[in-house]
């Protein structure tokens, strides 16, 4: 198991007594406590409705909890202002189950754009881009529009776009759902070189191939709670 | 108009497809219009006031009336002499001006025509009496010219006068409104467009948002568009203005400057009037910037 070297004690992500509830339904999440290591993987499983999407969104920060702390790069996000949070997004890649890329713009573009937020020259934005976009074997769709686009090379052009900035933590929605088993090894192997230079990972997926094909721990959410598997050649060799 | 808005084409929302454009630059254009319109009205108005005070400050006129009796030359011009020495010995007077019979003729074209010969009909004389400062005392010079000479009296023209630059004033006020006035329906239509168009964008600010872009950010491509929109329908405006003004001078060339006397504008009038598509373009920026910063901090 590829265990990072640059995990440190501070966790990347501190989830303490939490609930999740939208308006005056039912809560999502209960009381839920959750510590991330930096430089951590994990796969987050869970049914559908399990509240997967709820939690990622608490840890990419575009969600508040009814009640309880999120503390993320050891700031606590309900007393951040929104230039902080800001930010502290900008270490955070995400990628969406449905993508949501900016479909009148070319997959270069869409790469592009977490860059240009920072405030990148356009020359160093072309390198960087283009080097990834060849990497996810994009290269001759990079002046596509995205709405041209096939959904494995929208879910390629949603990952590069959300590693390009070489982030902190990378939030992942069923990353490799869309593309065939080549590809989905590929873009593993890319996860896994970003965890080993110190990005801490989580992957929300559903698929049981390939959390037993990649030996990381697992954060499963069920009954409005969560519980944590540690990796499965590790539990085998604990028992023994 | 329709592809007129020159955008970034890396820009994240996609403004220059925003159906909100056309409205917003039609509006501005109208707007910058009525605005450049009712800029020239006031520095008309202005002018002319300016001109008014002038005279009521600097002149007065002397009217000589005509003898009932027929006089020869000598004893006309002895009469008409007595009121000139009188009015070039009162104290502040400066200067003292017989209107010329060719004035005269100019004065009364419009009641008689300019090709009638004035100089058999019975004619008041008039005096130009032109004054040093404001302290020459009206009252007592008329009573004194009344004894001297009971056929002259001073037309005092500042009742009238005062009337006219009242209303002047109160025309320049209701311009000054009808400024603030454009000036507000200009300001809140861009600051409900771009709320509108934020709504329209939500889902894309609100990936621009999770990747980490500040609300300038959002708000800067806002105040792009709002320049480049108000710029355009500003030089739109102001040429629309020109041409009105050129269709006015045209249709009024032929008539009688009378009491107003030759309008024009003055260089910084023009300097004015020039500089309303930049400022109208800083103003639409920065409304954009503002509803922008404002609305997102309410709505995310």
């Amino acid at each position: 198991m590829p265990i990072n070297k640059a995990i440190s004690e501070e966790p990347i992500v501190d989830i303490q007594n939490v609930s999740i509830r939208y308006g005056s339904n039912p809560e999502v999440l209960s009381d839920i406590k959750l510590s991330l290591a930096r430089g951590s993987f994990h796969f987050l499983t869970g049914k559908s409705g399990a509240g997967k999407t709820s939690l990622l969104s608490l840890m990419y920060l575009a969600l508040k909890p009814s009640l309880g702390t999120v503390t993320v790069f050891g700031t606590n996000v309900g007393f951040a202002s929104r230039d902080t949070m800001a930010l502290m997004r900008r270490r955070i890649g995400v990628v969406f189950q449905d993508f949501r890329l900016l479909e009148h713009l070319s997959a270069y573009d869409n790469v592009a754009v977490p860059l240009r937020i920072r405030g990148m020259d356009e020359a160093e934005i072309s390198k960087r881009v283009k080097e990834l976009l060849h990497w996810v074997e994009l290269d001759t769709s990079m002046d596509k529009i995205c709405s041209t686009l096939s959904g494995g090379e929208k879910q390629r052009v949603a990952i590069a776009r959300a590693v390009i900035n070489r982030p902190d933590m990378l939030l992942a929605d069923e990353p490799t759902g869309n593309v065939d088993d080549d590809i989905a090894q590929k873009l593993m192997k890319l996860f896994i070189e970003l965890n080993r230079l110190g990005t801490t990972v989580v992957i929300a997926t559903h698929s049981q191939e390939l959390i037993n094909a990649y030996n990381y721990p697992r954060i499963h959410l069920e009954n409005k709670g969560l519980k944590i598997f540690p990796a499965l050649r590790r539990v085998i060799s604990n028992e023994k | 108009m329709k592809n007129s808005v020159m955008l970034n084409r890396h820009a994240e929302l996609p403004l220059n497809k925003d159906k909100a454009n056309l409205f917003l630059e039609i509006m501005m254009a109208i707007t910058v219009f009525l605005f450049a319109v009712a800029l020239s009205g006031y520095f008309l108005v202005d002018t002319v006031v300016n001109k008014w005070n002038q005279n009521i400050a600097g002149s007065l006129t002397v009217q000589i009336m005509p003898s009932e009796t027929e006089l020869t030359e000598d004893e006309a011009n002895l009469r008409l002499n007595k009121v000139i020495t009188f009015f070039e010995n009162r104290p502040n007077v400066s200067k003292v001006v017989l209107v010329s019979e060719q004035q005269m003729q100019q004065l009364m074209s419009p009641w008689l025509g300019a090709d009638t010969d004035i100089t058999d009909l019975p004619m008041p004389k008039l005096l130009d009496v032109y004054l040093e400062n404001e302290n020459f005392d009206y009252e007592k010079t008329a009573a004194e010219l009344k004894e001297l000479a009971p056929y002259a009296s001073i037309d005092d023209h500042r009742i009238w006068l005062h009337r006219l630059l009242e209303l002047a004033a109160s025309v320049k006020t209701v311009a000054v409104s009808v400024l603030l006035m454009i000036l507000a329906v200009c300001v809140l239509s861009i600051f409900y467009a771009t709320c509108t168009s934020l709504g329209i964008y939500k889902d894309i600010i609100a990936i621009l948002h999770i990747m980490g872009a500040q609300d300038g950010y959002i708000a800067k491509q806002y105040a792009r568009r709002g320049f480049v929109i108000g710029l355009f329908s500003g030089v739109v405006g102001l040429l629309l203005a020109l041409l009105s003004f050129r269709f006015l001078a045209y249709m009024s060339a032929d008539m009688e400057q009378g009491l107003i006397g030759n309008l024009s504008l003055t260089a910084a009038n023009w300097l004015a009037l020039c500089s309303l598509p930049p400022i109208t373009a800083c103003i639409s920026m920065a409304t954009a910037y503002y509803a922008v910063t404002k609305t997102l901090r309410k709505i995310m």
